[in-house]
């Protein structure tokens, strides 16, 4: 079922909202751009934090692909991507639910280029960008050789 | 390589000067030549400052003028010649961050605007989740970070009695 349009400001910018017609179990793809990959000290590699990072501006979330709606559409979500964005070699993806048991919004932002475009919304701290968000995570279109989460490691 | 060599390869020029009026950031005197760091820097933020509109997949611009200019005065202010290269990765709305992620910690500065810096690390002392600040014009704690990281440790030397 198509989702009920989002809440708007004045200026018809999308506010900040959890969408009820988002469930729990649906996937939330964000694409990963190859500039996000940086190298640990032992040449292992990673996706940097800032790969979880909202856009700036009074509603900025992080933007993502909801793909259940990608697939209700007819669409096969990899294709999709893969079409819509050949710079980006991977994505990532986490579940609703997951998204919102640490406290974050998940809500419906389409637009003329992507009317199947989602953000998350809510308080992007360190922890959140660093550790909770990587760790939520799972690869939808793997990068090989690139691992979602900081590996901890001794620090001496 | 001479500072007039240094100044022909920091090709990322924009005339019209919008940073002229902010304070300079403050940790060590500038020296503008003999940073090992410093020619691999300018090569990224040259490739960072042209990427293509959404180039994230999504609507991200390139880092900004402003903000790469922002990076290399924090560069200069933070850290000494033989440093070493930190990591650059651009953010969706303009902004950088300048990534250090060595044995002994990590060390990351979200540059979101000239005088607008998130700076986090994780070392020894911090504990796993490490520590957040924002910062402005001084960045003499990213000094002491990198100098933190970057030293060889010391044993302790018990006192003669």
């Amino acid at each position: 079922m198509p989702l009920s349009p989002p809440p708007r400001d004045a200026h018809g910018k999308v506010m900040p909202h959890d969408h009820q017609g988002i469930g729990s179990a649906d996937g939330i793809i964000r694409r990963i751009s190859e500039q996000w990959i940086i190298t640990e000290p032992d040449g292992r590699k990673r996706l940097s934090s800032i790969a979880f990072n909202p856009s700036s501006g009074p509603h900025g979330g992080m933007s993502v692909d909801l793909q259940a709606q990608i697939e209700e559409a007819g669409l096969n979500c990899r294709e999709f991507l893969s079409t819509t964005s050949p710079q980006c070699a991977g994505s990532i993806r986490f579940e609703a639910g997951a998204l919102r048991r640490a406290s974050l919004q998940v809500g419906f932002d389409p637009l003329l280029s992507n009317a199947h475009h989602g953000e998350v919304w809510g308080n992007f701290t360190d922890s959140m960008k660093k550790r909770t968000l990587p760790g939520l995570a799972t690869w939808f279109v793997e990068i090989e050789g690139v691992a979602i989460s900081v590996r901890p490691r001794p620090l001496s | 390589m001479t500072a007039a060599q240094v100044r022909r390869r920091f090709r990322f020029v924009k005339t019209d000067d919008a940073s002229e009026n902010r304070m300079t950031p403050v940790g060590y005197l500038m020296t503008n030549f003999g940073q090992k760091w410093r020619e691999p820097v300018i090569k990224r933020l040259n490739e960072l400052v042209a990427l293509q509109s959404g180039w994230d997949g999504y609507d991200g611009i390139a880092v900004t003028f402003e903000n790469a200019y922002f990076a290399v005065g924090i560069l200069d202010a933070c850290c000494r010649g033989d440093d070493p290269t930190p990591q650059i990765v651009p953010g969706a709305s303009g902004d950088l961050q300048i990534e250090w992620h060595l044995e002994k910690g990590d060390i990351e500065l979200h540059i979101v605007a000239p005088n607008d810096v998130h700076a986090w690390h994780v070392d020894v002392n911090t504990g796993f989740e490490g520590e957040g600040m924002l910062l402005t014009n001084d960045f003499t704690a990213v000094v002491r970070w990198i100098k933190n990281l970057t030293e060889p440790t010391r044993a302790t030397v018990p006192a003669a009695s």
